[in-house]
């Protein structure tokens, strides 16, 4: 019984991981559904939101999710700059969407490389209250940052898929998804709204990366790529484009990583994981909650 | 036309002779980095096979060298069999492992294909930390065994010569593919499968062996590399750094040309290698920032590469690739 409970533990911990992977993956779903350009350097972005609530809350002294905030300010705004320099640019071209991968690891190198000489290989780490309280519920301990973070995971979530669906930029984003020559016709201002997107999947990756830090014990500055990974695992798995597929398929990664520990071991978890992913990728190009593939 | 070949003639002989007197006069460490230059374009133009002519943007490459390097190592370490030989063995393990990835090249298209080609990677490194037993896991593998019969030079200049080598024979494989029938029918799937199909090319058969040999060249490439820093460890091999590298380097040069590789190479690899030795004690990552805006600037500025634009501008022949 000790184990059993121990098993349930530790399955509701990677469960939770899974519901910020989706978070993680959500603006990189909005990104390649908008404008089919593969955002390399997610993960890095994440990695400038972890040290936006770092420097934050350890200068400011203020609450962690207010830097969250901030970090969706922030990584916005970034994320508008990385479009205008390295995606709209190229995306159009033919080729546009491999150039969006390369262009993307460049501004990834950079961002990785700043971070190093801003801040040093080290890890870093801040205290706050939300890491060292722990809530009990059925017997399954769980820290408060882990329980804010899934919740705000799955907020996000509901509010991105709201705000597609209700806001006029929203719905423009959604027209410019599902048809950008369509979308041109009936006078929306394409470029623009690629540009809105990306702020928009970046500011969501900042945002994660202050949640992330939260509970994560090692901010550095290669930090995203674990996250970028799992991220890019997420979205394809949810497929490319989903909103709500993306909190599902995070959570299904993290339990999947969850049972890989207990029914083999630490070691073999990750090696599970990318068997299904390519299972996965392979058998359903379109995910496990996309629709019928449009060829890229 | 016949003064426009002699010309050319010419400059090729004088490179070609300057290229091999080069470690006589230069310092090791100019020798050593010309040397990783001629290593790199030959794997970039191993991953123009499948990447450049095959349009397949594969950023698992790093797989192929890591599995080329560990077949021929543990091949010479448990076996003693001398890397001359097993390098051919790696490159056929790296080249089965590469047809897998030409079948999934079937299905997966675009930055999927490129997804699914990284998640590879890192199987193929989770793999090789998982089976101790054989690799070492994450201990890696120490080559023991000296002397020229193993691969193994004392000093850079030899394997400045070996690496030189190298990247000539990946050049004039590279000239004689894009003019052979297997090479124009990639190019033709490429530009348009439904027509290559159209006109009885097997689609099916030709990514696959695209693949595979793009795989058995890179895996070639890795039991060299493994030979030059007699070392292999998972961590310092599968590096998804070394994938996008490969990549970058080609497309930096010109992906889907012979030279591309060789071009990409000699300005990405000098320029990383030197700027870490200048500042690599002092800033760590100021020669990746660099690094990093070369190759921003070189896509969003020069598609078809710097060999593209030398030839649109000097050359004034049409681009070609694309």
């Amino acid at each position: 019984m000790v184990e059993f409970s121990a098993y349930t533990q530790l399955l509701v911990s990677y469960a939770i991981l899974g519901g910020v992977y989706g978070l993680t993956a959500l603006g990189l779903s909005l990104i390649w559904g908008v404008m089919k350009a593969v955002n390399w350097a997610h993960g890095d972005f994440l990695m400038v939101g972890m040290y936006t609530a770092f420097w934050t809350v350890t200068l400011f002294g203020i609450d962690p999710y207010i830097a969250a905030i901030v970090a969706f300010i922030l990584l916005g705004l970034l994320g508008m700059v990385t479009h205008v320099i390295a995606i709209e640019p190229v995306v159009e071209k033919p080729g546009g969407h491999e150039a969006t991968l390369l262009t993307t690891l460049g501004i990834s190198v950079i961002l990785e490389s700043l971070a190093l000489i801003l801040w040093s290989p080290s890890p870093r780490s801040f205290q706050n209250v939300y890491k060292s309280t722990y809530i009990e519920v059925f017997g399954i301990r769980t820290s408060v940052a882990e329980a804010i973070a899934f919740t705000v995971s799955i907020v996000a979530i509901v509010a991105v898929d709201q705000f597609l669906k209700r806001v006029r930029l929203g719905k423009a984003i959604r027209a410019v998804s599902q048809n950008p020559v369509g979308a041109r016709v009936v006078g929306i201002d394409v470029p623009r709204i690629r540009l809105m997107t990306f702020g928009l999947g970046v500011a969501l990756a900042g945002m994660a990366g202050v949640l992330v830090a939260t509970f994560y014990p090692n901010i550095r500055p290669l930090a995203g790529y674990v996250w970028d990974i799992a991220s890019y695992v997420v979205v394809i798995f949810a497929g490319l484009g989903t909103i709500y597929g993306v909190i599902f398929a995070g959570i299904i990664i993290g339990v999947t990583e969850g049972l890989g520990t207990i029914v083999f071991s630490n070691a073999f978890r990750q090696i599970l994981v990318y068997v299904v992913f390519l299972t996965v990728l392979l058998l359903r190009p379109q995910g496990l909650f996309g629709k019928a593939l449009r060829r890229v | 036309m016949e003064f426009e070949l002699t010309w050319k003639s010419v400059v090729i002989t004088i490179l070609l002779i300057l290229a091999l007197i080069f470690p006589l006069f230069a310092d090791e460490f100019l020798v050593s980095i010309l040397m990783q230059a001629y290593l790199w374009a030959f794997l970039a133009m191993s991953w123009d096979v499948i990447g450049g002519y095959g349009g397949q943007f594969s950023l698992g490459h790093a797989a192929f060298i890591a599995l080329g390097a560990y077949t021929s190592t543990i091949l010479l370490e448990n076996y003693g069999v001398s890397p001359w030989i097993g390098m051919w063995a790696a490159g056929l393990v790296a080249g089965a492992a590469g047809a897998l990835v030409g079948v999934a090249s079937l299905r997966l298209r675009g930055p999927f294909f490129a997804l699914g080609t990284i998640a590879f990677a890192e199987l193929v490194k989770l793999l090789l930390l998982y089976f101790k037993g054989i690799t070492g896991g994450p201990l890696g593998i120490l080559i023991t065994k000296s002397g020229p019969e193993y691969m193994l030079f004392e000093s850079q200049a030899h394997y400045y010569y070996l690496m030189f080598a190298l990247m000539i024979a990946g050049l004039l494989f590279l000239k004689w593919f894009e003019t052979s029938k297997f090479g124009i029918g990639l190019v033709a799937i490429r530009e348009d499968e439904e027509a290559a199909e159209g006109v009885g090319i097997n689609v099916y058969r030709t990514k696959i062996i695209g693949a595979a040999i793009s795989a058995f060249l890179t895996g070639i490439g890795g039991t060299i590399y493994a030979q030059w820093i007699h070392f292999i460890r998972p961590d310092i091999i599968v590096k998804l750094e070394y994938s996008t590298q490969i990549a970058a380097i080609d497309v930096v040069g010109g992906a889907g040309t012979p030279y591309g590789g060789l071009i990409g190479a000699l300005i990405l690899v000098p320029l990383s290698l030197y700027l870490n030795a200048i500042f690599g004690g002092m800033i760590a990552g100021l020669s990746l920032i660099l690094y990093g805006v070369v190759l921003l600037v070189v896509v969003v500025m020069v598609p078809g590469g710097i060999y593209g634009l030398v030839r649109r501008k000097w050359l004034g022949r049409k681009k070609g690739g694309e």
